[in-house]
């Protein structure tokens, strides 16, 4: 698809010309970067309370990697009381609190830095919700590549009192595969602004599939998502037989606060409008959502439950 | 104040009465000698101009004259010769022909009856002469009306090569085009670089962007009014074009003399460039066709019947051959109008006329991908297609009604049933390894009815004159039921016979919406309907303006400042658009929001001589404000330019050489920039500055024409030559960054610590371009 819009763009202005221009871009004093996304102490993943603290960097600037502020004076407050100083840890390359959020409180981050403006920002642990049933079922069909698509059905109880944001991602542990991609049919998902449509041949499902209960307030809510699940191919003589491998998967529920689900669904809105076409019209720039005030990123808490499944081998055509 | 008002009421009314007691009315046609078409807009005065009126959009006028005037009646319309009619016989109808006048040996005598800039009961209306824009410069010889409206003060192309209009800080979307009154939908080929627009067949244009008359309705910023030709009644003509892009033929003539005539023209894409340069990959077609039909029942009844239509179609197509498999991929972008016209104009007496239009219009927008996999063992083929469009069944019935030659009355009603498609989106798969699915999202028509009434009267008190209307509208869709009163006022302060004041007021009302992308792309317009979440958009707009005549009334010179509100607009969300997706369009769209321009044009005309054409020049601003985008702050519209100069002249170098030449500078129009970047783990993420924040560089265009024109013995035939940006200068046509070796729209990608950094790209459009056409007419 890319290839035709370049091949188009540069065909459609057939006696166009091009040049770089010397545009007098505003020259934007660097700001602090956070990059925090904390939960609570949960077993079995314990999550470290760390900031990824960096600096942003003009456009057209010749860096292309990560800048990292180190000598920055980061304070953290818990419902409003200063309770750590927190140092950066050189071999991590980030800022290690040692210090676990609780539900229900709020944390606040103060950060300055030598020739930075100084940041602030906050955010709420919100409540854990727990996945009440959950089960795999390991072959429903292929994708348009041909690859095997596995179906998990989870249940959770929404609280009907508040707006509830909700993150769903799944693994399997001890493979490569990293995180799976997910897709959904379920219209609390895909009527999300972020979510690709199945009518892009060349799209790529996100790993993390954010939501909002508006479509199912208060409910008992079942919730099916689609994932790819590890298969092998072996080719014999006259024949080709095709399985999915035996795995564990880990499905995470994440309950999580309003500004975490806004970062989450910009950032994967952000990703996809690279896939802007010529023909079909480029989308409206999207910036992702940030709550750092003077400065950029995210610091967003939340919850999550994690229910593993053994998933059985299969044969499949 | 209230007596004062009452004395001026009474005195007004006590002049008309007496008026009626001691007049008699004359009325009928104005047509050209040569072919008997309707001229439009020509003068019909006597009394050295005192008493005048001016022929409408049908050649009709009604004049009447006080018992003790003159009796020499004189008609005159620029570019033809004056005529003075003794009046011997007290005939009511009395049908006048003009005969066309050269250039050359044109006289250079203009007097006060005269329709001018001054006496102009209107404002904010630009109109040029269809054989002025036929000698302008063009590009790759296709005459363009729309684009020599884009050199007056207050209107904007939208972009170099666009056919865009964007009026006085107004959408694409808030220009009414009428194609012999019937609206069109969409109106340019070629990926917006020329209008459907076909400058044989026209006859009239005009472009309103303030001061609207009561008549006029729909939409917010302009209209946009297209007459084409009925057809010669004399004898058969024909008149061709055949240029670089595209060839025309127009064929007219009598089917009973001076009774009935037919007109048809057609132009098509003459040589497929792009297919030649991409050897089959890309290809661009389209078409448009225009036939209309008219007939005089009796000198009081006509009949006019008339069709358009025209389509554009480009498909761009891709194959890989790799091993044993081979994937085909074709995209098609197709869009066009289709429209049907029955006009009857009656005149019940020399006093009232009456026109009644019955029409069909249809907009299409469809863009489909095709995917095609195969191997030896497995195939996949994969249809998405997503398609837009709108309908309209429209009556309309409108009377004009000639009081007194300084009193006239206009009151009409409309009703439009319109049929939405907003945006249908179908999925077919045939595989013989995956599921097979054939399925349509939002397959849904939405129905909805226009419904107006208007009355407006013109009159001229000694040194006022006014329009004064008001439309009352009303829009019904499901059950939802929407009202607008739009009250119109025009008044003009003749101070003299060269200086007069003017003063507008218009509220406009607007029930559907235009969706489409501020990005590079080809056309790709949603049409969308006002609905019980989505309100009709609105627009109040005060202009004022000063016109004066100068240099022995040779050159004409306004000044006009406008102040105009938009309320209830709609755009995309941040981050979305059509492109692939099932969701409603309700659901992807930010809404309420407001937008406010105004401005200062300046225009200076010369409408006579052997130099002719104008100098424009506007300081305009125009915002947009949403509650959702640009954290709540107005930003400049996409399509602002605070300063603009357009400069169009000509000049007849002997009797067959026309020379002419335009000018165009305005300052960039404003983009949205990525000023910043850092990186979320492994990804850049860019920072995008405020909305419109940045704006390109200046755009200045010099171009320039020679036509050449010759008798021969089977009619006459003429060479053009055009250059298109004679000094070759690269103006923006849109920004982009870039990384070498990364691809061209990434924003997001795994950054190897070697790679180049970003840089910042400019895309122009044309260069130098030089560029022929030959026409011929017998």
């Amino acid at each position: 698809m890319k290839k035709i819009s370049l091949f188009l763009l540069l065909v459609i202005i057939f006696s166009s010309c091009e040049s770089i221009i010397e545009i007098e871009l505003e020259k934007k004093e660097p700001t602090i970067v956070v990059k925090s996304l904390f939960a609570p102490f949960t077993p079995p993943y314990p999550q470290e309370f760390k900031f990824d603290i960096t600096s942003s960097i003009n456009i057209l600037d010749t860096i292309n990697s990560k800048i990292n502020i180190t000598n920055a004076n980061v304070l953290l407050y818990e419902n409003g009381i200063l309770v750590e100083t927190v140092a950066y840890i050189d071999t991590a390359g980030y800022y290690v609190s040692s210090i676990f959020p609780q539900t229900g409180n709020e944390y606040r981050l103060e950060v300055s830095a030598p020739n930075y403006p100084s940041i602030n920002c906050s955010n709420i642990v919100p409540e854990r919700v727990i996945i009440d049933t959950a089960s795999v079922i390991n072959y429903i069909g292929t994708d348009a590549n041909g690859a095997p698509m596995a179906e998990i059905t989870l249940s959770f109880s929404d609280n009907e009192n508040e707006v509830n944001y909700y993150e769903i991602s799944a693994t399997s542990p001890g493979t490569l595969t990293g995180y799976f991609r997910l897709s959904a049919n379920d219209d609390a998902i895909t009527s999300e602004s972020y979510y690709p449509s199945v009518l892009m041949f060349d799209r790529k499902n996100p790993a993390f599939l954010p939501f909002k209960d508006i479509k199912f307030n208060g409910t008992q809510k079942e919730l099916k998502i689609i994932y790819t699940p590890p298969y092998s191919l072996y080719v014999s003589e006259n024949n080709e037989t095709r399985f999915i491998d035996s795995h564990l998967i880990e499905i995470n529920l994440y309950s999580v606060s309003e500004d975490y689900y806004k970062y989450r669904a910009t950032y994967l809105q952000h990703i996809n409008n690279q896939n802007g076409d010529v023909l079909f019209g480029m989308n409206e720039p999207i910036n992702v959502y940030s709550n750092i005030e003077n400065g950029y990123g995210i610091f967003a808490a939340y919850q999550s439950h994690l229910v593993q499944l053994e998933v059985e081998g299969l044969q499949f055509q | 104040m209230n007596k004062i008002k009452l004395i001026i009421f009474v005195l007004f009314f006590a002049n008309i009465t007496s008026t009626f007691a001691q007049s008699y009315t004359i009325s009928g046609y104005v047509t050209d000698a040569n072919t008997n078409e309707n001229l439009i807009g020509a003068v019909v005065s006597i009394a050295y101009g005192k008493i005048a009126t001016v022929t409408n959009s049908y050649g009709f006028y009604s004049l009447t004259i006080n018992k003790k005037d003159s009796v020499l009646i004189n008609v005159s319309l620029i570019g033809y010769r004056k005529i003075y009619i003794p009046i011997t016989i007290k005939s009511q109808i009395l049908n006048f022909e003009l005969t066309a006048q050269n250039k050359e040996i044109e006289e250079v005598i203009v007097t006060v009856n005269n329709k001018n800039v001054v006496n102009n009961n209107e404002t904010g209306i630009l109109s040029i002469p269809i054989k002025e824009i036929k000698v302008l410069p063009n590009l790759f010889g296709e005459v363009d009306v729309i684009k020599a409206f884009q050199l007056m003060p207050g209107v904007q192309s939208g972009g170099e090569a666009k056919s865009g209009l964007y009026v006085r800080g107004g959408g694409a979307d808030q220009n009414l085009i009428l194609l012999d009154e019937i609206p069109l939908y969409y109106v340019n080929h070629f990926g917006g670089m020329f209008s459907i627009f076909n400058a044989d067949a026209v006859k009239n244009v005009k472009l309103i962007k303030g001061g609207f008359p009561a008549r006029y309705g729909s939409r917010l910023s302009s209209i946009l009014d297209v007459r084409l030709k009925d057809g010669n009644m004399q004898k058969f003509q024909v008149q061709g074009t055949i240029g670089v892009l595209s060839s025309k033929i127009l064929i007219e003539g009598p089917i009973i003399k001076n009774k009935s005539s037919y007109i048809f023209s057609i132009r098509k894409r003459a040589l497929p460039l792009f297919s030649l340069i991409t050897k089959g990959c890309i290809n661009y077609n389209f078409y448009d066709t225009n036939f209309k039909l008219n007939h005089k029942i009796s000198d009081k009844n006509r009949l006019f019947l008339s069709f358009y239509t025209g389509n554009d179609i480009i498909h761009f197509k891709s194959e890989i051959e790799e091993d044993a498999e081979k994937i085909k991929t074709e995209k098609k972008s197709k869009w066009g109008n289709t429209l049907g016209a029955l006009r009857f104009n009656h005149i019940f007496n020399s006093k009232l006329f009456a026109n009644l239009t019955v029409s069909y219009t249809k907009y299409n927008y469809l863009n489909g991908v095709t995917y095609n996999k195969e191997t030896d063992t497995t195939s996949v083929y994969e249809k998405n297609e997503v398609s837009s469009g709108i309908q309209d069944i429209n009556t309309k019935l409108e009377f004009e009604h000639f009081i007194l030659s300084n009193l006239k009355f206009r009151y009409g009603l409309n009703s439009i049933y319109h049929i939405f498609t907003p945006s249908q989106t179908s999925f077919y798969r045939e595989s013989n390894y995956l599921a097979n699915i054939d399925t349509t999202f939002n397959k849904f028509k939405t129905q909805a009815f226009e419904n107006s009434v208007f009355a407006e009267t013109e009159f001229k008190y000694k040194f006022i004159s006014a329009n004064l209307g008001i439309r009352a509208s009303n829009y019904i869709i499901g059950n939802t039921n929407y009202t607008s009163f739009e009250p119109r006022v025009l008044i003009n302060f003749i101070v003299s016979n060269k200086v007069s004041f003017k003063y507008s007021f218009a509220k406009m009302t607007q029930y559907i919406h235009l969706l489409n992308y501020s990005g590079v792309g080809l056309p790709s317009d949603f049409w969308m309907p006002s609905t019980e979440n989505v309100v009709p958009e609105t627009s109040y707009q005060h202009a004022v303006n000063a016109s004066f005549l100068f240099y022995n009334n040779i050159l004409e010179f306004s000044v006009e400042a406008y102040y105009k509100e938009m309320e209830n607009l709609i755009t995309f969300k941040a981050g979305n658009s059509f492109f692939n997706t099932t969701k409603n369009w309700e659901e992807l769209i930010e809404k309420n929001g407001t937008g406010a321009s105004s401005g200062i044009e300046l225009l200076l005309q010369k409408k006579k001589g052997k130099l002719t054409g104008w100098v424009g020049a506007t300081i305009s601003k125009s915002q947009r404000q949403f509650q959702n985008l640009n954290s709540g702050i107005a930003y400049p519209y996409s399509y602002d330019s605070p300063f603009d100069v357009g400069i169009a002249l000509q000049y007849s170098l002997t009797k067959n050489i026309t020379a002419s030449a335009t000018w165009t500078y305005r300052t960039g129009y404003p983009v949205t920039l990525a000023t910043e970047r850092y990186f979320d783990g492994q990804k850049e993420v860019f920072i995008y500055d405020e909305i419109n924040s940045y704006r390109m560089t200046d755009f200045h265009r010099l171009d320039v024409a020679l036509n050449f024109k010759r008798q021969k013995k089977w009619g006459e035939r003429t060479w053009s030559v055009s250059f298109i940006n004679v000094y070759n200068r690269q103006n923006p046509y849109f920004y982009y960054y870039y990384r070498e070796s990364f691809p061209l729209t990434s924003h997001t990608v795994n950054l190897p610590q070697e790679s180049e950094p970003l840089k910042l790209y400019q895309r122009s459009f044309f260069p130098f371009l030089p560029s022929f056409s030959y026409s011929f007419s017998f």
